[in-house]
């Protein structure tokens, strides 16, 4: 963690003045290839600069006016160079293809790839300097991480819950380590059940499921109904105590600010504690 | 079919294609007036001048750096893998016969996949080098087949479809055993098998074209040994083609236009089996004419299931492959009345 | 017509593996001959006819064209001496005059285009096997029988001084297995040696000048029909009795139950 802040440090002091000194000017005409960064560059307060983002951008609202420019696998390169654009900013998802296509045709891209809830925090600092917006990127880094330690102090000590959390069912996929999932359930006080897994996006046993019995489920695909049938299940805990949500998946997934969002309402539904 | 009918419908042929470049050139998720392509086109002819320039930077980016190269990769990669069909189709006496079908692309794919995911990961060799992997993956797989296919060291038809089934599902599953240990890259991995042009530009194109270029070249030689060799195999020999080595030859090339194809584009089906049917229901089975105006036929199609690809759903471009195994389906059923 | 030794086996075996399909077998065909070759199924009939063309190459002896080893020629010098009608020719959608250019293989060399002499022995051979009329039809819509003839044309292209013929007559009406046979007796009087396995004796009995008659993979007769055709012969390869019957007209023998 401390090697990574040094690292994000000294990409920053290398990034900027390049930045700088290349476009001469702060970047205007932005566009996201992810929509995590899309949410974060309205979190910064620079949404009316963006002018490029993906048919998954749903959040906020007034992303989905922008101009679509695919999405990070399938990018349509004729509509972002149409759009004039002088930063392209993507995540970990973004193909090397297009990362190579691009800075061939000479546009400026950037990569922010946080795996954990600290990276993503920090992310905001280094996302406020790509944009030419530092103190806000600060601001938003230290608005997050005192959020997060109001919201951890509201976790009951010594009470753990089993929590598996649904991916997808056939077949049946779960958040491991190395997935924000992972991390947010065990801030909240939760045991993933697929900890041992060692893998973000595991293919896991239903067998597993039953055999550990989880005391509560999360769904993240909006099939309550569908998962209530399922006969095997019936015998949960979880399933008896009537501790089965549904959540908006894009909480859980996107490094953002509501990452915390999603913190809330896991400590919330797993230890019954009103945030 | 006479000489002069023939030559003529080569002609045909010929210029539809330089006109389909032009259209698709112009067409696109942005539009982009006629004119300006052309002018722009022209202008980078070496000697023209064009007065009055009427168009932005970013247009001009788009035409030749993206649309232009990426316009000019279809045409080449249809009309490899169309001649490519061709060869595997005489050679195997199988119209069945696709490019694909001694393994170029299971192994193509082992080779891209086992890059994607284990190897550019690893540091092994930039992104660069996909395309490097996945023709040797191809060649690897071919070479295998052609071991296998072997029945006491003479090559055998049957044998050697066999064997490319075999090696290719193997390699298939293997593919998919190694996307589920990876599975955070598994979406660079179906982009790559599904076959797509999308972000191919200049890069691409000069990788690949100058072989598949050559390679085509070289297929038209093989022409009037092939017509022999329809003939039968024992009369072949009969009359003086040398049947071992025109099978090693022909495959060999075919299955190096095919990866070389495979190689930029990911697998991109139907075309090297549905173009020399067509072909050869229009102009006949004289490989001569068989080999060239399935190029041209090829490049047309591919050009015009490209040029769909990325502009009926605009800006949401579809992977080409789905496109050309849309119209297999109709086609063959066409086929099946027909005969 | 010269009565030069065309073909020569001498002491040929012949092993597929482990299986022997040819034990010492010698012979020789002269120029002009057209000989048949009999015997039951499983003989090595077909065998000794591939290692005519080198399509087979002898495990021990030695098979001789026009006097050279056959191992000897390249393979262009051997089209132009030994033309081959394999039993199951494949036909691809050529038209008959395309096919039939297609025996003129041997004399030229890639793209170059057909010279006027190749056009007129074209022409000669379709008229020869009687499919002149049929020049311009696509050979897929033709019957087995006008098929054959084509393949026989394009045969006759290739103006080689040797015929091979595996099982010519098979599933032909008796007309045209007639034409066929009158044919191969013409050319052979021309002075194309001509040799064809064939499993009907009445015919290699009525047309052939020389039988070889295969057993086992051994030679075990070889001469003019009316001497090896015998009733003794027949039962001993064939393993059925006949009676000994002759032609009322040529004095050749007739094999009937």
């Amino acid at each position: 963690m401390k090697l990574r802040h040094i690292l994000i440090t000294v990409l920053l002091a290398v990034l900027v003045p390049v930045a700088a000194a290349a476009e001469g000017a702060v970047p205007q005409r932005i566009v996201s290839v992810t929509p995590s960064v899309t949410e974060n560059l309205f979190a910064l307060g620079v949404g009316d600069r963006v002018v490029g983002v993906t048919s998954w951008c749903t959040y906020p609202p007034e992303a989905a006016e922008r101009a679509v420019i695919g999405d990070a696998f399938n990018l349509n390169l004729e509509v972002l160079l149409s759009l004039n654009p002088d930063l392209v900013i993507g995540d970990g998802t973004m193909v090397a293809a297009h990362i190579q296509q691009l800075e061939a045709l000479g546009i400026t891209v950037a990569t922010i790839n946080p795996t954990t809830l600290n990276e993503v925090i920090e992310s905001m600092a280094t996302l406020g300097e790509l944009v030419g917006e530092p103190e806000a990127g600060r601001a938003l880094a230290a608005q997050m991480r005192n959020r997060l330690r109001e919201l951890t102090a509201r976790v009951p000590v010594g009470s753990s819950k089993r929590v598996f959390v649904e991916l997808w069912y056939e077949p049946l996929m779960t958040a491991g380590p190395g997935s924000f999932l992972h991390e947010l359930i065990t801030l909240a006080g939760g045991e993933n059940i697929a900890a041992d897994t060692g893998q973000p996006w595991p293919q896991f046993s239903e067998e597993l499921v039953l055999a550990r019995d989880p005391e509560i489920v999360i769904l993240t695909n909006y099939n309550r109904e569908e998962a209530l049938q399922r006969p095997a299940w019936q015998g949960l805990s979880a399933y008896k105590a009537g501790a089965v949500f549904e959540v908006n998946p894009d909480l859980y997934v996107r490094g953002t600010p509501r990452l915390l969002d999603g913190l809330a309402e896991l400590i919330s539904l797993i230890h019954g504690v009103e945030l | 079919m006479n000489t002069n009918r023939g030559v003529l419908r080569g002609v045909v042929l010929l210029s539809v294609l330089l006109v389909s470049v032009l259209v698709a050139a112009a067409v696109g998720s942005v539009s982009i007036s006629p004119l300006n392509v052309g002018k722009m086109l022209l202008s980078r002819v070496p000697g023209i001048s064009v007065a009055d320039k009427s168009w932005t930077e970013a247009e001009e980016l788009i035409i030749l750096r993206v649309r232009l190269p990426r316009v000019l990769l279809a045409a080449v990669i249809g009309g490899g893998l169309s001649t490519a069909g061709v060869l595997f189709q005489g050679i195997l006496r199988n119209p069945l016969a696709d490019p694909y079908i001694i393994g170029v692309s299971s192994g193509a794919s082992l080779g891209a996949a086992s890059a994607l995911l284990f190897f550019i990961p690893a540091g092994i060799g930039g992104y660069g080098a996909l395309p490097l992997f996945a023709f040797a993956g191809a060649v690897g797989a071919v070479f295998l087949v052609y071991r296998l296919g072997l029945a006491h060291g003479r090559i055998q038809a049957t044998n050697l479809i066999l064997a490319g089934v075999a090696v290719g599902a193997f390699f298939t599953a293997v593919v998919s055993f190694m996307m589920v240990l990876r599975i955070q890259n598994l979406q660079e991995v179906y982009m790559w098998l599904m076959g797509s042009l999308s972000g191919r530009g200049w890069r691409q194109f000069n990788t690949a074209a100058p072989y598949v270029l050559a390679g085509s070249a070289a297929a038209v030689l093989f022409a009037p040994k092939l017509d022999v060799y329809l003939l039968g195999e024992d009369t072949a020999h009969s009359l003086g083609v040398d049947v071992q080595r025109l099978q090693k030859q022909v495959l060999a090339v075919g299955a190096f236009i095919a990866a070389a194809c495979v190689a930029v584009s990911g697998v991109i089906g139907f075309v090297g089996l549905m173009v020399p049917h067509a072909v050869r229901m229009w102009v006949g089975a004289k490989h001569g004419r068989l080999t060239v105006y399935s190029f041209f036929a090829g490049a047309i199609f591919l050009l015009a299931a490209d040029t769909l690809a990325r502009t009926v759903l605009s800006p949401i471009e579809l992977p080409v492959g789905i496109v050309t195994a849309l119209t297999g389906g109709p086609f063959f059923i066409y086929l099946m009345r027909r005969g | 017509m010269w009565k030069r030794i065309a073909i020569e086996f001498a002491a040929v075996g012949f092993a597929y593996g482990a299986k022997e399909v040819l034990r010492g077998v010698s012979f020789t065909v002269k120029g002009g001959q057209f000989v048949g070759i009999v015997g039951p199924n499983g003989a090595g009939k077909s065998t000794v006819l591939k290692l005519m063309d080198r399509l087979l190459s002898p495990s021990t002896g030695e098979v001789r064209i026009m006097g050279r080893d056959i191992a000897g020629y390249t393979l262009s010098e051997l089209a132009r001496l030994v033309a081959l009608i394999p039993q199951e020719p494949e036909y691809f959608p050529f038209t008959v005059r395309e096919m039939v250019r297609l025996g003129r293989t041997p004399y030229r060399r890639g793209f170059s285009p057909f010279s006027a002499r190749d056009e007129e022995i074209v022409e000669q051979s379709m008229q020869e096997a009687g499919v002149l009329d049929l020049a311009e039809r696509p050979v897929d819509q033709l019957s087995g029988g006008e098929r054959q003839r084509v393949t026989l044309a394009r045969a006759l292209a290739q103006a080689a001084p040797i015929l091979l013929l595996d099982e010519p007559t098979n599933h032909l009406d008796i007309e045209h297995q007639l034409h066929i046979c009158r044919l191969l007796e013409r050319k052979a009087a021309e002075g194309m040696t001509c040799v064809a396995v064939m499993h009907d004796l009445n015919l290699v009995a009525a047309y052939c000048h020389e039988v070889l008659v295969l057993d086992k993979g051994h030679l075990v007769a070889q001469g003019p029909p009316g001497d090896v055709l015998t009733p003794g012969l027949v039962q001993a390869v064939y393993n059925v009795r006949i009676p000994a019957l002759r032609h009322p007209v040529t004095g050749r023998p007739v094999i009937a139950p």
